[in-house]
């Protein structure tokens, strides 16, 4: 395939008796945002260390622009989960370091150095020791360090992690940026709303084991609850008697109504039926949040235990 | 071959240009000569107080009196020192050698600097060896600076030297008076026991002391075409002080950047910026980038340490005691060396995650490495024995062994020194080989570091 970033075919990898991923096949097409999910210990960073070619896979392939990522070392930029600064070096020398190991004249790094931690909103940072810095600006100076060099692919292991929301805001512009401008970018993360928002496409791995690979849209339609949401002005009225609607949910402590409807019936149609029986304040149709995804398929390849753990794992970030 | 290079330019520039290294290289030099000089300074505008008054002499003959008299008559006095200034000269060449022999370059310079020093001699008619109570009395009041006095038989001929040794005499000073005038008090009395004893013997104090001076040997070496070479006591000291000199050298800079290289590396691991790193570069590129910098702090320090080295032996007159050679002996087993040393730091530094974890594993590869600084005394006294051939070959140990032979006196074979240079670079690519093996497996491992078993069985995976 051509348009792809990144091919995987039937990889396995295995340390001592831990099968870490197992025949996993994958494809990351050319300028895609894709959000590489999954509860921790299964397998992602794993992956990535296979696609980066920094551990090798015991059988299978990886393609990587073409080729491996070993000869395309200075097109991709990788942000590791394990990932550090020189604490005594200055930032600007760190950066000017790794970018010249990505290939980078130092003539033009100095410029592009300067111009980034501006980006970021570090502008005086560059005289400074990595030392001095606060986590969370070492964390923005690792990412540019990720992408001083100005990669065709990026990735991006727990990219979100340790930031606080402004950054994580920040962080989030950078990559639609990225996006915008070609590239393709590949992050492993726990923080599923903000893959939400930018990836356009999902996988979803447990177990070393893939569960989703998959669009946004077709989450949406695969894991569709067959719900409308509804909040009636005048409190609650006859919607069980639209056609289609099999029964309907209601709280004391939220006014909106769930309205579950029948898999062969037509949500639109029965959303116009509400509206014709009276004013509403709001209705949609209800669906699933990518945390809701996430547990739900971690539940059904792992069992309960898995889904504990992965909704744990959530309430952390 | 860039990315090695600045692998290679950071991990020098980041290790020399720190503070602790610029004093190591710069500063401890510099403040040995610093403290050397200051000491000479001192010592040569030191002096003491000076020294006036009398001392008394118990003697019931009188000859002993008049000896001590003539021992501390001035122009005795001044011949005496320019006897110890020659006597010191001669120490200090020994003193080089010796290290141990240094008190008694300290006495000779103590002596040398004294203070003017006029002192009588009184004698005082009483039973030989006793000091009465009224003396040690006047002693303490300050008439007398000390009083002397010595047994009939320390005027005697002794039966032999062992009983000479076990006499004693006697010397009440002031509790405050200076220890170098004590010091020279003493050993004036005692030279003027010998000359009264020699007197007594009815002998001549000079003619005794030519008779017991010891002649010194004028050495002629012949050069390979048999031209004669003359050499003094000092360069033949010196000629044996080189070989260990030569191995302590590329010990302590092979060391030093075998020593950094596993910091830097265990920092890296710690740090958590291996992983980015190896996003840019191979492990083998990083690996061997680190190992050439810190190669360079090594070469660095032999470079510094062997200039001075030979400023000081030009300074000394005694240029001829290095040769051209030997320095590029230097230079080609210190690469050797420093290989050998830094693919096992590489190898450990990159198996562990912090500095107490590779103490285990680096306490192993320090034993191995210290073999030859015991062998230095086999391996000197004989340069072609067996113990020096043996060890010639037996990896890391080649280049420690090797520069103790090539800088010794007695000549290598060329053919051993060619072939122990061949022997010692294909070693050297087996351990890069085996080190990268480890290196590659190690920079990625977290939590409890290997132990040397699980370390031999990395050298079997593939990946």
């Amino acid at each position: 395939m051509t348009n792809a970033a990144i091919q995987i075919s039937s990889v396995n990898k295995r340390f001592g008796r831990t099968h870490a991923v197992r025949d996993l096949d994958l494809v990351v097409p050319t300028g895609s945002v894709c959000g590489f999910l999954g509860p921790n210990g299964a397998g992602k960073s794993t992956t990535i260390r296979m696609i980066m070619s920094i551990i090798y896979p015991d059988d299978g392939q990886i393609e990587v622009l073409g080729s491996s990522a070993l000869a395309n070392k200075d097109k991709i930029g990788y942000l590791p989960e394990e990932r550090g600064v020189y604490r005594k070096m200055k930032v600007g020398s760190f950066l000017e370091y790794i970018g010249t190991l990505k290939g980078v004249e130092k003539s033009t790094l100095r410029t592009r150095i300067a111009d980034w931690l501006e980006r970021i909103e570090l502008p005086h940072v560059a005289k400074q020791r990595c030392e001095e810095l606060s986590k969370g600006m070492q964390q923005k100076v690792q990412f540019l360090a990720a992408i001083i060099h100005d990669p065709d692919l990026v990735i991006l292991d727990e990219p979100f992690s340790g930031l606080d929301p402004v950054n994580a805001q920040l962080l989030n512009t950078l990559i639609r940026e990225m996006h915008e401008s070609g590239k393709t970018i590949i992050f492993s993360t726990h923080v599923l709303h903000q893959a939400e928002q930018i990836c356009d496409r999902f996988f979803l791995i447990n177990h070393g084991v893939k569960l989703l690979d998959a669009t946004l849209d077709e989450i949406h339609t695969t894991f569709d609850p067959r719900t409308i949401v509804v909040e009636p002005v005048n409190g609650a009225a006859h919607f069980d008697q639209i056609p289609g609607v099999r029964s309907v949910r209601s709280s004391e402590s939220d006014p909106r109504l769930e309205l579950e409807i029948a898999d062969d019936a037509d949500p639109h149609a029965i959303m116009r039926s509400v509206m014709d029986g009276g004013p509403v304040k709001s209705i949609a149709r209800r669906q699933l949040s990518m945390d809701e995804v996430f547990i739900r398929l971690v539940r059904e390849g792992g069992g309960e235990e898995a889904a504990d753990q992965a909704r744990e794992d959530l309430s952390h970030v | 071959m860039s990315k090695i290079l600045s692998v290679a330019w950071r991990d020098f520039t980041h290790t020399v240009l720190t503070k602790a290294f610029l004093f190591a290289v710069v500063g401890v030099p510099l403040m040995i000569v610093i403290a050397g000089g200051a000491t000479v300074l001192i010592m040569m505008q030191h002096e003491e107080p000076p020294i006036e008054g009398t001392i008394a002499v118990v003697d019931s003959v009188g000859d002993l009196a008049d000896a001590v008299a003539l021992e501390f008559n001035e122009e005795q006095m001044r011949e005496d020192q320019q006897e110890q200034i020659d006597a010191m000269t001669s120490s200090a060449m020994e003193n080089a050698a010796n290290p141990l022999g240094g008190a008694d370059m300290m006495n000779s310079s103590a002596a040398l600097q004294r203070g003017e020093v006029r002192i009588d001699v009184e004698r005082i008619d009483g039973e030989a060896g006793m000091i009465t109570d009224d003396l040690k009395e006047r002693v303490a009041e300050g008439d007398y600076l000390a009083v002397i006095a010595a047994g009939d038989e320390l005027l005697e001929i002794p039966e032999d030297r062992q009983s000479a040794d076990a006499l004693t005499f006697q010397v009440v000073a002031a509790e405050d008076m200076d220890v170098d005038h004590v010091t020279l008090i003493q050993r004036r009395v005692s030279q003027a026991i010998v000359r009264a004893r020699v007197d007594r013997a009815g002998g001549d104090i000079e003619h005794a002391r030519a008779l017991v001076t010891r002649p010194s040997a004028e050495t002629v070496r012949l050069g390979e075409a048999g031209e004669e070479t003359s050499e003094g006591e000092l360069q033949r000291e010196l000629r044996r002080i080189i070989p260990i000199f030569f191995m302590m050298l590329l010990w302590i800079a092979s060391f030093t950047g075998g020593q950094h290289l596993l910091m830097s590396t265990i920092e890296e691991k710690s740090n958590k910026v291996m992983e980015v790193l190896l996003s840019a570069v191979s492990p083998m590129q990083l690996m061997v980038g680190k190992i050439i910098g810190q190669g360079m702090v090594g070469l660095l320090l032999v470079t510094v340490y062997s200039s001075l080295s030979i400023l000081g032996v030009i300074a000394a007159s005694q240029a001829g005691l290095i040769e051209p050679m030997q320095l590029v002996y230097l230079f080609v087993y210190f690469l050797m060396a420093y290989f050998m040393v830094a693919t096992m730091m590489a190898a450990v530094g990159s198996a562990v995650s912090d500095i107490r974890e590779a103490n285990n594993l680096v306490t192993p590869v320090m034993l191995i490495v210290m073999v030859p600084l015991f062998l230095w005394m086999p391996i000197s006294q004989a340069p072609n024995g067996t113990i020096a051939q043996v060890f010639s070959y037996i990896p890391p140990a080649i280049p420690f062994v090797m520069i103790l032979r090539v800088t010794a006196d007695e000549p290598v074979a060329a053919w051993q020194i060619i072939a122990t240079i061949l022997w010692g670079g294909v070693c050297v690519v087996g351990m890069m080989w085996m080190a990268a093996k480890i290196f590659r497996i190690g920079v990625l491992m977290q939590g409890k570091p290997p132990s040397l078993v699980q370390l031999v069985k990395w050298l079997r995976y593939d990946h």
